[in-house]
Parts: structure tokens; sequence; C-alpha cells
């Protein structure tokens, strides 16, 4: 058990100094521009630019969940057994992560084994797939859980977001640097200035696939500290390699259990690009716990 | 000066007393919920096992001992000290497992919607009792903790707070029960 503690550490430490890298990042990089151009009014641009979007992290729970396609479970649905099931799993789970808040139980109508949880302050929502209710039992259903609940607790969500945000703030300094690159005196700094934004847009990139696949790990680490069970999460990473492709936004794949996107993609150039750890690696890792 | 230097110690030490008294009335309140959890699911199997006799008993004929076992049971979890009542509820738990495993042999009665909710209720009890034992312990542990060791020893004993006692885990409690569906 000692080493689950490690590890938990060792996740958590090393996505929060990436996530802290790629904000300094979209916060310095206004300060780049104002020393390479002197143009005050450009470097208030950009700031300002950074500031809205960090604004736009108050966006809600449900437009994430209605672009998947999930839908709120219903009292009416709540007589069959599966469902019974994966709520009861939702309470247990909540008691024994001490987690007092609420979580608003979804459904996805779709045959793969997927879930995916969102949280903002005390407000959290939990979604999972038909077919993770029909193809896993009442075990392997509490690791898929006990990963959604500790996504809650970690406030994944949030940390994913705002590396998402520090993509997007970056993304826009770049197309606006490269829009006035032309029209201005100092021909030369602006090139400097395109360069350094495509270096840290790209940085950025790769960042956030690295803090989106270790708080995938750290989940994985936590719902085992949860359920003390590794071979429930296990068993349900074994059935999960049968999956098939599943339609979302992009935006949103990096919020489920498995990515829905790509279920078999493996090669080492797209691992940079990955928003989870490939199957076998999260099987093998927990195996080692 | 001196005077001064007096009152100021006085007051400090007040402003400790405070914080750690309230400090082990968080911690006892703290210990209270989790067991106002676990009280409130061993209630909830209680009130689930007589309909679980009902629909089991049609089918399994040969299995009365296991099934009036599981019928004492239930009324000593209803009643007594916490530990008495969880130690009858892992007894409880292990009995229930057995009946399970018997029910494997009766296919109708493994196809019976009722026998399957039942069940399904009877398993989530279980572990939101198993996990709601680990908070209990944990904050009994940190209360524990002050109650024994000075300074904020002086607090508890003015004050009458005593060490409060473990709910025993039992081996095959340790982890939540695993039942194939």
């Amino acid at each position: 058990m000692s080493s689950l503690f490690t590890e938990r550490r060792k996740n958590l430490i090393k996505s929060d100094l990436i996530l802290y890298g790629m904000i300094t990042l979209a916060l310095i990089f206004p300060f780049i521009v104002l020393n390479l151009t002197d143009n005050i009014l450009l470097t208030l641009f950009l700031a300002g630019m950074a500031a809205l979007y960090l604004l736009s992290l108050n966006n809600s729970i449900d437009i994430t969940f209605s672009s998947v396609g999930a839908e709120k479970i219903t009292n009416k649905m709540k007589k069959n057994i599966k469902i019974r099931q994966f709520l009861n799993l939702l309470e247990e789970l909540k008691i024994a992560a001490n987690y007092k808040g609420e979580i608003t139980p979804y459904l996805i109508k779709h045959d793969s084994i997927n879930a995916m949880a969102i949280s903002r302050k005390n407000k959290a929502a939990v979604a999972i797939t038909t077919g993770a209710l029909k193809k896993l039992n009442r075990e392997e259903l509490s690791g898929v859980v006990a990963h959604e609940i500790a996504h809650i607790i970690n406030a994944d969500s949030d940390v994913k977001l705002s590396a998402f945000i520090a993509v997007g703030v970056l993304g826009t300094y770049l197309e606006y640097i490269s829009r006035i690159g032309g029209n201005s005196r100092k021909k030369g700094s602006n090139i400097l200035l395109l360069i350094i934004a495509l270096i840290f847009y790209a940085l950025s990139i790769l960042m956030f696939f690295a803090i989106s696949r270790r708080r995938e790990t750290l989940a994985d680490v936590d719902a085992v500290r949860l359920t003390r069970n590794k071979y429930a999460l296990i068993k349900a990473l074994e059935k999960i390699a049968e999956n098939e492709k599943m339609e979302v936004p992009e935006s949103a794949a990096s919020l489920f259990f498995a990515n829905p996107l790509s279920p078999q993609l493996s090669t080492a150039f797209f691992g940079l690009f990955r928003t989870h750890p490939p199957l076998k690696e999260r099987i093998e890792y927990l195996k080692r716990l | 000066m001196v005077v001064l230097i007096i009152i100021g110690i006085i007051l400090v030490l007040v402003v400790y007393g405070i914080w750690e008294y309230n400090n082990l009335v968080r911690l006892k309140e703290e210990a209270k919920n989790a067991w106002a959890q676990i009280d409130v699911q061993l209630k909830r199997r209680a009130d689930l096992i007589p309909s679980l006799v009902n629909t089991v008993k049609g089918y399994v004929k040969h299995e009365k001992n296991l099934l009036t076992k599981i019928t004492e049971l239930r009324s000593k979890i209803i009643s007594g000290t916490p530990q008495e009542r969880v130690k009858a509820n892992n007894i409880l738990s292990d009995t229930l497992k057995s009946l399970f495993a018997v029910v494997e042999n009766y296919p109708d009665l493994k196809a019976n919607q009722n026998f399957l909710a039942l069940q399904e209720e009877l398993v989530n009890t279980e572990n939101k009792v198993a996990y709601a034992r680990q908070a209990y312990n944990d904050a009994i542990y940190s209360y524990n903790v002050k109650v024994k060791y000075f300074p904020s020893r002086l607090i508890a004993s003015l004050a009458g707070f005593k060490e409060m006692e473990y709910l025993e885990v039992e081996e095959s409690a340790k982890a939540p029960p695993k039942i194939e569906f």
C-alpha cells in the first residue's frame, strides 16, 4: 500500500509542475512581445486575451455532457438493475472517497465501454455508457466508477480545462502574431516573435497531452486506493481493449475513462499526442502496484 | 510588566484550550457522523432481509439452516453496541455469501429479478458499511491521539473526553465483497 501513496504523489507533483509550466508560458509571452517590439498596445491586447480565456473556465457541466450525447438518468430508468448498480456504486465510492458534494449521474447510449466525469467546485457529474453497464460485472464496474470518483476528488476536469485554456491562449497569440507579421517596421523581430510563438504553442500542446496522461494514471492509482482491489480496474481495462470507436468532440476526448476516438492507436510518435496512456501500459502499471 | 506577561501567557493558554477543545468536539462529531452512516446501512440491511428470505424460501428447500441463521443475525445487527452490531454484520455478510453461492445451483432463482435487486441492495449496504467503518476508524484514531497525548491530553481530561473504541475489521471483511453477476 505504501507504493500506492508514493505513486500517487509522484503523479500529482509531475502533472502540477507541467501545468504551472504551461501557465507560465502563456503569461510570459506578452512580456517577450514587449521586449522585442516595445508595442504596449499589442502587449495589453495579448494579456487581455489571456484574461478572457481564464474567465471562460466557468463553462457548465451540461454543455460538455450534451456535446457527447449524455442524458441525465431519470427516476424511471432507475428500475433497471444495472443502472441501480451504477448508482449504488457511486454512493459507495463517495463514502470511500469521503466526497461530500452532489454527483449527478448520466447515461451515454453507446455500445463501447466508457465513462467520464466532470467536477466544478462542489458540483460533479459522472456519465457511463450503456455498453459498460452491459459488459462489465459489478466488480469491474466498481473499478471504472472509482476511477471517475478519483477524477472528481482530484479536480481533474479543472486541471485539464486550465491546460486546454493555456493551449488556446498560446494558439491565439500565434494566430495574431502571424497576421501582423508583414506590416510592421521591425520585420526581424516579428519573425523571431513568430518562431517563439510557434515553439510555445507546440510545447503547450505536448504538455497538455502529458498532463492528461499523468492525470489518468493518477486516477487509476486512486481507484485502487478507494476499492483496495486493483483487479477490478485491470479486468475492466482488459475488456475495454475490445472497444469500438465512439464519435465525440475532440475537446471532450481527454475527459473519458478510455480514449473514445482512437481505442487502439499505438505508435511512438502518436504516443506524444495521446490523451491516455495505452491500455497495455495502464494494465502493466496497475499490476506493479 | 510582569503582570502583562502573565496575562499574556494566560490569554495564550485560554486560546489554545478553546482551540483544542473545538478540535476534540469536531473529531468526535466526525466519528459520530461515520457511525450514523453505518447505523443507517445496518437498518437498511435489516429491512431487506425479510424480503430476501421470502423470495428465496420457495426455491431453496434444503437450506433452512442458512435462512434461520440469517434471520437470527438480522436482529443482532440492529441492537447492541456498535462493536457488537458490526461484528454481527460481518457474520451476516459471510452467511449471505454462502447463500448467494448456493443460489448458483438454482437457475430459476438466479434469473428472478426481485432476487437480483435484493442481492444488489445487500451488497451495496455491505460495501457502504465497509467504507464507512474505515472513515469511523480514521476519525477515532485522530480523536484518540488527541485524548492520549500531551498537551491536548490536559484539555481532554479537563473537559471529560474519553478514549473511544475502534470497530474491528475482520479478515474476511477487509476487502469489499466480490460478487459476480
